[in-house]
């Protein structure tokens, strides 16, 4: 795409005609009637400040003034309309100067106007080398996808296949059950940078739609159950009545909300617990929390365990499993990426609280205690 | 004894051909490492119980030659299984969209791969593991 060329050139073509313009009505104006010819001489100093160089303008100029100032001096008085040598030459002067000045004005518009025009072809030049490199990360990236992970699905296939031959020692049993989920967790991880990726250049595409945020939530804690049970972790979901739904993608709601929950489960010991709350926040958002009572996170960290890779240092060993620090990252992209907010609160100490906010679909009805007896057992 | 049932599989990883033989161990299997080379094989007048598709295929893509076979045998396409690493929500809907019977993501979970092939191959329920 051309940003400036065109422009620039059409603009600078409009102010040579209306320079030349200006300086035949001066000339007209300032010169005696008989020499008003002269101003034909602005043509080619202009075309020359524009074409030349400023210096050989200027030079051709003056080379022009002289010729003019030497013809007044030696040509019969009836081709003038003044007799006085003198005045003519006054008035040559003049004409002369705005000539001068009319050279270093455009050829100082045509310096400023190449650079722009060089500008913009610099900014193209620019913007292609990105979309080039933008293609060669996708490339690179739909690499990874096809060539990182096709060892890993063999690996995977055949461990598993081994592992059902059913000839194997317990030993034997369990390395190869380390085997296949390890390779589920590199594929996992892979599949997370990839995303994130996506996710910061804006790649991803979100399928918004109008969802009860309610069915998320226990579509999460119904899956989880099973991992909580196994964690020995007491999970529990609990939401306010009438919650608003939400202009949201729900896979990717989903994925934020499980996300946050496993990284409670990381932390958490064993008889702890992981709540997943929901509640309308203020008139126009909702507001899910997943509080857990594990280890806590320092102040200091409680902005950071946003960001890529980190992973608070004293926690990480704490964690039951090890996760890629990627998590809560791709959460913090996707809840930004649907006008909301995601953060952590803890103590430090014991247990924190994971937070995101998503605006409400419609305007959120603040439920008012109105004074109407319901009668028991009622609706 | 079961009638044994033809399957082909579309995969460009030879490595995991040996796993496919393996899963499918009492079938007649017909390997492809191409798009281009299962359209040829349907072209050719072969007919399948089942088709086993990757996705990621280097030249013609998946869902090609998905589009291509559905073009050659019709109605008479039998089901077929879309595998592969691709397997976010949107990749999976396409597949559905498209047709695929079913969606196995890589890395393969066995339990799942052989309950899909059971309930295509015989159209009986699979008899689940865990």
């Amino acid at each position: 795409m051309k940003l400036f060329p065109d422009d620039a050139k059409r603009r600078f073509e409009a102010f040579f005609v209306f320079a030349v313009i200006l300086c035949g009505g001066f000339v007209q104006y300032v010169v005696p009637y008989k020499m008003a010819f002269l101003n034909l001489y602005a043509i080619p100093v202009l075309m020359a400040a524009y074409y030349l160089d400023l210096r050989r303008t200027l030079l051709g100029c003056v080379a022009c003034i002289l010729v003019t100032v030497v013809n007044v001096w030696l040509s019969p008085a009836s081709f003038r309309s003044t007799s006085s040598n003198v005045e003519l030459t006054a008035s040559l002067a003049t004409w002369g100067c705005f000539l001068l000045l009319s050279a270093i004005l455009v050829d100082h518009l045509k310096t400023e106007f190449t650079h722009e025009v060089e500008h913009g072809k610099g900014l193209d030049r620019q913007i292609s080398q990105l979309k080039e490199l933008e293609e060669l990360k996708d490339r690179f990236m739909r690499s990874i996808t096809h060539d990182l992970k096709a060892p890993l699905n063999a690996i995977q296939a055949y461990a598993q296949l081994i592992l059902a031959g059913q000839t194997l020692t317990a030993n034997q049993q369990r390395q190869l059950g380390i085997i296949c989920t390890s390779t589920e967790d590199l594929a996992r991880f892979i599949d997370e940078i990839l995303d994130l990726s996506k996710l910061q250049a804006g790649c991803m595409q979100f399928d918004k739609v109008t969802i009860p945020m309610g069915g998320v939530l226990q579509a999460v804690f119904d899956l989880q159950k099973a991992s909580a049970d196994k964690f020995g972790i007491i999970l529990s979901l609990t939401m306010e009545e009438g919650l608003p739904s939400v202009c949201a993608d729900k896979n990717q709601m989903t994925r934020v909300v499980t996300n946050l929950v496993f990284n409670a489960f990381k932390f958490t010991p064993e008889r702890g617990t992981v709540e997943i709350s929901a509640a309308r926040e203020g008139a126009t958002h909702i507001v899910v929390r997943v509080r857990d009572s594990g280890v806590g996170i320092p102040k200091e960290k409680l902005k950071s365990i946003f960001d890529k890779f980190v992973q608070v240092e004293e926690t990480r060993k704490k964690a039951r499993v090890s996760g890629t620090g990627l998590g809560l990252g791709i959460a913090k992209e996707i809840v930004e990426n649907h006008d909301g907010k995601i953060w952590a609160e803890s103590d430090g100490l014991k247990g924190s609280v994971l937070s995101f906010t998503l605006p409400a679909a419609a305007p959120v009805a603040v439920a008012v205690p109105v004074a109407v007896p319901v009668p028991a057992g009622g609706a | 004894m079961n009638e044994q049932k033809k399957v082909l599989v579309v995969d460009d990883d030879i490595r995991m051909h040996e796993f496919y033989a393996e899963l499918f161990n009492d079938q007649v299997v017909t390997y492809c490492t191409s798009g281009e080379d299962a359209v040829e094989v349907m072209n050719g007048g072969a007919a399948f119980d089942l088709i086993y598709l990757d996705l990621e295929l280097l030249g013609m893509s998946g869902f090609s030659t998905l589009d291509a076979l559905k073009g050659i045998a019709g109605a008479k396409l039998p089901p077929v299984v879309v595998s592969s690493s691709l397997s976010d929500p949107a990749t999976q809907e396409i597949a559905k969209s498209k047709g695929a019977a079913a969606f196995v993501p890589k890395p393969i979970n066995l339990q799942l791969a052989i309950s899909v092939a059971q309930k295509l191959l015989t159209g009986s329920a699979p008899k689940t593991g865990a």
